[in-house]
């Protein structure tokens, strides 16, 4: 048991000054990080659930790797291993970086703590849900009838099926859809651009792609109009500087959004930072922070901003030397000599143009905001320096939600906080250019025939031949193939769920039995896999050896060694890809698709991914990003933590420096140069006219509509806390912390009957789910919550009995790629319809199909 | 988890204590969880992180984060209350438990519990008023937060702490959480410490070794 | 694998529970889910008030049935251990569960007439708390689905120096030839008129044995302050109030009064 000597220790540690602590624990961290493997003294058999024996983790094998989904965010997980099972998870510490030691947290070098996803993840690693072997279907698709196949049977199937259909439908037959779900590793990547997948099907020579992204097209775009770049982002503690903060839509207790935001962000709070949130529901970072909360009608975001720019101008609030210096196209002073005939955004906002001033009471009407408070917050925002608006992702998953991203970007611009600590201009939030891509990124990368706007295939699919280009968004090409309509035949899954997570599912499900070929890699049986004709097993990301990074904030690498053997005869997707290329093209393809591997690969990966790694390491990421620990130090340690002088902010340069903006002008474009220049908007992939300057547009649904009589509620669909998107949907120890359940106000509730834990049903003229109600007065009245992501399980009319709001969802993007997610009317009542929300049912998980012992 | 000679020694002491009225072991000192109900943003990373340390099946948690809300929109409020074990001063479960499963830390005060003890007939579950101690269906027996009591022996903190993102659950001599003596991150610098929140148990119960940072509409008068 | 056996079990619990539900309240609900069954309006007030054992056990037939471990996972077996207040002369039998203790055990039988709604009265199956918060509303107590002052009333400890005992009562029970009703054959007349007690069969009881009476008042002693019991009035009461009698009612909980048909004027 306990000796005096550890719980002094542990003492110093609760009560020391933490300059004393430093001194006293330096060496002592070390020696516990490093410390050996201890023999357990029993002969059990190494199980990951057990409760008793109680192996303590210092005689546990401890490797550091992390979490691996698409949330952004890339946190520290430690496993502890005994034998080849993981019976543990933790997180950072302060030990593993150099010069840590247990319990170094400090502003620099915050620890990596993992949230409540990444710390299931044992979970998921060893659900029943796991693809443990190849399986070809053998019902009908979405039925989950499969047989367990060879890797030779499965592998040959896929091959003779694709050869066919490209002989067949020539170069955009094979519709890539791979997506961040897998990993963001920098050597096993599922992505839309930079994705195995795409580098595999472009030299195959048939891969339409898909270019829009489902999270943040909006913003995407909005960013790269005005400021030329997605790189937007403040470094996470920048956020600790700012005297207020507007969190617009933003949920970071939900979402996490990188490293410590959240951390930095309560660091601020106690340095006497207000606190706003517009959102139509009172969320736990509104609670957490204090914040005003100011409700919202959803999709009405940019009309309240356009409220807010009038009353700055009109008050002259606004930073003129800022916009005289940085900007174009803010007001006539700005406009480039070539758009003197164009609208600029002050004269909009002023009424000039239309004759409709955007005052705060005309913005009332719209977004339901009394024009009270939008010219408090607004004037709150010019006065208060530095002020950071947070302009989130989810309002801009909307119909025209790159013109709510637009116009905060006017806002942020017009107040002067671009480019200073404690200011924002986010967006997208990206805070740093990472070195990505370990494999080969060359002439084979992101080949592609044609590529349509992501949530537009199921449309091209039931439509072709006769589909006008715009309606699928079709990226432009400088060959006779231009406005070419794809023939898909076939789909390709890597590290993707989107049949669950894209809009309109009763429209995909109608698409999917006209294709040839469905393929779906993944580590575990998704609802998407349920609709392929092959399931290929993916080890995860504790199976193979990869180097994670955050994908928007956070400066650090993250080793992550193969901790286990790849379960099952599951490979890893590179193994996949490779192998597949060898027996489509032999010698020529297979080196040339992974030219450090040989056809061995498929079997033995570990010194040519190795090889890849390092190779990485020692030539992009040590000369580019000034790293300097060898790759052999960094394996040891398993983190990197880039250092700086001061907090990084986005455009620091430009403003600081004089630099241009990466934008055609070198400014701050709230006129768009290239926007402004286009005529035949069908031969762009946008299709349709998107304005130059920031403008309020009425969505095609909205509480203002019409279609409220039929479908009052404006249901929105945000990012869920217990799951990132769809993945984790089927670990129990996360069900315990929430219900899929579609929140009400109390209000609405009333006169409908409807009490919390009723089980209720969403509609709309699209399709119809099944979910529990939650009655709160924390959520504005006409708004209905439903989190994205529930693993969809219909009944034999369609009605899905999980309650995945993407039944309700309209396929129709907005102009400029944007998800309209948010975008959507529907209806609740009571019902006696079934409800089989997840594991405690079997039904959701589908595990008895997929069980290991089969 | 209690070594074979201590299985007898608790044995002796049951026999010892036969006719007597059950008095509690004073410890050296008495560790307990300090958290801000305020700060707190809900996410139960620590929650995660205990049912992964502990291996626990669906059902049983140790610690909970509760959210508590109220107000009438668009005027409402929010926070979190998190508990696991209070390690009481005079732990109710304690002298429920026929086996002697459950016992107090001479060294730390730490209500450990040695379940491979346990018969299951759940008496320290309903004693409890604040919930601690969890039924664990598939082994039929109880279980509970133990403070990490390994992690703490090892001179670290118990997995909770160490997972919770915002920095707002820490452990600590729990006179020196009271008296706001303790240096920690969770307590902010304008933060008082309450020893209850409202709709909680009756401290004067068992005496839990717990401080919270009170959200205003939270606290008891 | 572990986890299969967990789904398998959970499978098997929710189907059981749906197929016994045979009774009035299953009837209507035969279709129904977990989901559905956890937030039937019985589990909340004002149904809950209305609630029949036979009701509640219908779906939670385990409180009854579920027995304890023959042996601990180490070993222990169940009929060697014996916890300090398991001395008194009122415990018999094996060792049993919390819940049978409480209903179906002989002593309960003899001595008590517990419902579920007694200490069961309603839980938030979200997160056990109020929305909003109030502390007065003791039936929602945080993390705990009965308010433990219901325990307190038999689980307190004895208070021997209010009482003006020398000592504690495992003490000083000899000097007082082991028997309460020395004194208290005078003091207090009104005992026990509580709905979930037989205060008839209690007062014979204690008249053969006084660990019937210390068995509640401090034999069983779970919290380390006594029950503030109310102080009805009875004859040949001191005028005065001592200072520790002072904020006590002078009735039962609504609740746990015995309803009789008052007697017309």
């Amino acid at each position: 048991m306990s000796t005096k000597t550890t719980n002094d220790e542990l003492l110093k540690r609760l009560n020391v000054s933490r300059r004393q602590f430093l001194k006293t624990t330096a060496l002592g961290g070390v020696s516990m990080a490093t410390g050996g493997l201890v023999e357990l003294k029993t002969a059990k058999e190494a199980k990951a659930f057990a409760y008793e024996p109680y192996p303590k983790d210092d005689e546990l094998q401890t490797i550091v790797t992390s979490c691996a989904h698409n949330c952004g965010s890339r946190h520290m997980l430690v496993a502890h291993k005994w034998k080849d099972v993981i019976v543990r998870l933790s997180t950072d510490d302060g030990r593993y970086q150099r010069g840590g030691y247990f319990g170094k947290d400090s502003n620099e070098e915050p620890q990596l703590r993992a949230c409540l996803r990444g710390r299931s993840y044992r979970q998921r690693l060893y659900s029943a849900e796991r693809l443990l072997y190849p399986m070809i279907r053998v019902g009908d698709r979405g039925e989950g009838k499969f047989k367990r196949a060879s890797w030779d049977e499965a592998l040959d199937y896929v091959v003779n099926k694709m050869v066919h259909i490209k002989e067949t439908y020539g170069p955009t037959a094979l519709l890539d859809q791979s997506y961040a779900g897998a990993s963001y590793g920098v050597l096993h990547k599922s992505d839309q651009i930079e994705g195995l997948l795409g580098r595999f099907l472009g030299m195959f020579g048939s891969r339409t792609s898909s270019w829009s992204v489902p999270s943040y097209q909006g913003t995407t775009f909005s960013s790269r109009m005005t400021f030329g770049t997605i790189e937007d982002g403040n470094e996470d503690d920048a956020f600790a500087y700012s005297k207020l903060i507007i969190m617009w839509g933003w949920n970071p207790a939900y979402t996490f959004h990188g490293g410590n935001t959240f951390m930095y962000m309560r660091m601020a709070k106690q340095r006497g930072c207000k606190f706003v949130l517009i959102d139509p529901q009172y969320t736990d970072s509104a609670s957490a922070y204090d914040a005003w909360w100011i409700p919202i009608r959803p999709n009405t975001d940019a009309a309240m901003m356009a409220g807010m720019a009038h009353y700055i101008f009109t008050n002259n609030l606004h930073d003129q030397a800022f916009i005289d210096k940085f900007c174009q196209g803010m007001d006539a002073g700005t406009m480039p000599e070539w758009a003197k005939d164009k609208e600029n955004f002050k004269d909009y906002i002023l009424g000039t143009y239309d004759g409709e001033p955007k005052t705060p009471e005309w913005a009332e009407k719209i977004c339901g905001v009394s024009a009270k408070d939008i010219i408090k917050l607004a004037d709150m925002y010019a006065k208060t320096k530095p002020a950071a608006l947070k302009a989130s992702w989810a309002p801009g998953r909307n119909a025209y939600g790159e013109q709510y991203n637009r116009m905060a970007a006017a806002l942020q611009a017009m107040t002067g906080n671009i480019g200073i600590l404690g200011g924002c201009a986010e967006g997208v939030g990206k805070a740093w250019h990472a070195e990505a891509v370990a494999y080969p990124y060359d002439q084979y990368a992101n080949i592609w025939f044609q590529a349509i706007k992501s949530d537009r295939w199921a449309h091209c699919v039931l439509n072709y031949p006769n589909v006008p280009r715009e309606e699928i968004g079709l990226w432009p090409r400088q060959d006779e193939s231009d406005g070419q309509i794809p023939n898909i035949k076939g789909i390709f899954w890597q590290g993707s769920d989107w049949f669950n997570q894209l809009t309109n599912i009763n429209k995909e499900i109608e698409a999917i039995n006209k294709l040839e070929l469905v393929v779906c890699m993944d580590s575990t049986i998704t609802p998407s896999g349920l609709y392929a004709d092959v399931l290929f097993p993916i080890a995860t990301h504790f199976e193979r050896h990869d180097v994670a990074l955050p994908w928007y904030k956070g400066h650090y690498y993250i080793h992550r060694p193969k901790v286990i053997e790849p379960m099952g005869e599951s490979k890893t997707d590179l193994q996949v890809f490779t192998e597949l290329a060898y027996r489509i093209g032999g010698d020529v393809f297979g080196e040339a698709y992974n030219p450090k591997a040989n056809r061995d690969y498929f079997h033995v990966n570990d010194n040519v991914d190795e090889a890849y790694l390092r190779d990485w390491w020692e030539n992009k990421v040590i000369p580019h990003q000034h790293v300097d620990m060898s790759w052999d130090e960094f394996k040891q340690r398993g983190v990197y933590k880039f250092m700086f002088d001061q907090p990084h902010v986005a455009f620091r340069d430009q403003i600081e420096n004089g630099a241009p903006f990466l934008t055609p002008s070198g400014k701050i474009e709230i006129l768009s140069s290239q926007l402004a220049q286009i005529t035949d908007w069908k031969k762009t992939m946008y299709g349709y006219e998107i304005p130059y300057i920031p403008k309020w547009i009425e969505p095609w649904e909205s509480l203002n509509s019409p279609k409220t009589k039929d479908f009052p509620f404006h249901l929105i669909s945000p990012h869920p806390r217990w799951r990132t998107h769809s993945i984790f949907n089927n670990c129990s120890w996360l069900r315990e912390t929430y219900e899929q359940e579609v929140t009400i106000n109390a209000s609405d509730a009333r006169k409908l009957g409807i009490q919390t834990g009723d089980t209720v049903e969403v509609w709309n003229d699209r399709g119809k789910c099944v979910v529990p109600a939650y009655v709160t007065e924390r959520c504005m009245p006409g708004v209905a919550v439903l989190h994205e992501g529930a693993w969809i399980d219909l009944d034999e009319n369609g009605v899905d009995r999980a309650g995945n709001p993407d039944m309700l969802t309209l396929d129709e993007p907005s102009p400029a790629g944007a998800f309209a997610y948010n975008t959507v009317l529907c209806d609740i009542k009571k019902t006696d319809l079934e409800h089989r929300p997840g594991w405690d049912k079997l039904a959701t998980s589908r595990a008895h199909v997929f069980r290991r012992d089969l | 988890m209690a070594e074979p000679t201590d299985k007898a020694k608790i044995k002796d002491a049951i026999k010892r204590r036969k006719r007597e009225t059950y008095t509690p072991i004073k410890p050296d000192l008495q560790l307990g969880f300090v958290h801000n109900n305020v700060d707190c943003i809900g996410c139960r990373a620590c929650e995660m992180a205990c049912k992964d340390k502990n291996g626990l099946p669906p059902g049983p948690r140790f610690r909970r984060v509760q959210y508590i809300e109220g107000g009438t929109y668009p005027d409402v409020f929010a926070y979190k209350v998190n508990m696991s074990c209070n390690h009481c001063e005079s732990p109710a479960c304690l002298p429920t438990c026929p086996t002697g499963a459950i016992f107090k830390r001479k060294l730390d005060g730490i209500v450990d519990i040695d379940s491979t003890l346990c018969i299951g007939c759940r008496r320290c579950e309903a004693a409890c008023p604040f919930g601690a101690p969890q039924f664990d269906p598939y082994d039929g027996i109880m279980k509970k937060c133990n403070m990490c009591v390994d992690e703490i022996e090892a001179g670290r903190k118990p997995y909770c702490v160490m997972a919770c993102m915002m920095r707002v659950l820490d452990i600590g001599p729990v006179e020196k959480i009271w008296s706001g003596e303790l240096e920690t991150v969770a307590v902010g610098p304008n933060d008082e410490i309450s020893r209850q929140v409202k709709n909680m148990s009756d401290i004067e119960l068992t005496k839990p070794s717990i401080g919270f940072v009170a959200h205003s509409k939270g606290k008891v008068k | 694998m572990k986890l299969e056996t967990q789904f398998t079990f959970v499978t098997l619990l929710f189907l059981a529970m749906l197929m016994l539900g045979t009774g009035s309240f299953a009837a209507e609900d035969v279709k129904s889910d977990y989901e559905r069954a956890r937030w039937h309006p019985i589990h909340f007030k004002p149904a809950i008030d209305s609630a029949t054992d036979e009701q509640c056990i219908n779906c939670h037939q385990e409180i009854l049935n579920r027995k304890v471990r023959e042996q601990s996972p180490a070993g222990v077996k169940a009929t060697d251990v014996l916890a300090w207040y398991q001395t008194l002369t009122t415990y018999e039998g094996e060792q049993e569960t919390f819940h049978r203790r409480h209903i179906v055990t002989p002593l309960a039988k003899q001595l008590m007439d517990m419902k579920c709604t007694t200490c069961h009265q309603g839980n938030d199956p979200r997160e056990e708390a109020i929305i909003p918060p109030d502390h007065d509303n003791k039936n929602l107590t945080l993390r705990k689905s009965v308010n433990p002052e219901i325990c307190l009333m038999c689980h307190g400890s004895n208070p021997y120096q209010m009482m003006g005992l020398p000592s504690p009562w495992s003490e000083s029970r000899s000097m007082f030839q082991e028997n309460c009703l020395l004194c208290h054959v005078s003091i207090r007349m009104t005992r026990h008129q509580v709905n979930f007690l037989k205060a008839g069969a209690i007062e014979e009881a204690a008249k053969k044995d006084s660990d019937v009476c210390y068995g509640c008042h401090g034999g069983r002693q779970w919290y380390r302050i006594p029950f503030p019991y109310p102080r009805h009035a009875w004859s040949g009461m001191a005028k005065d109030l001592p200072d520790w009698a002072k904020d006590r009612p002078t009735e039962s909980e609504p609740r746990f009064q015995i309803k009789t048909p008052k007697a017309a004027k």
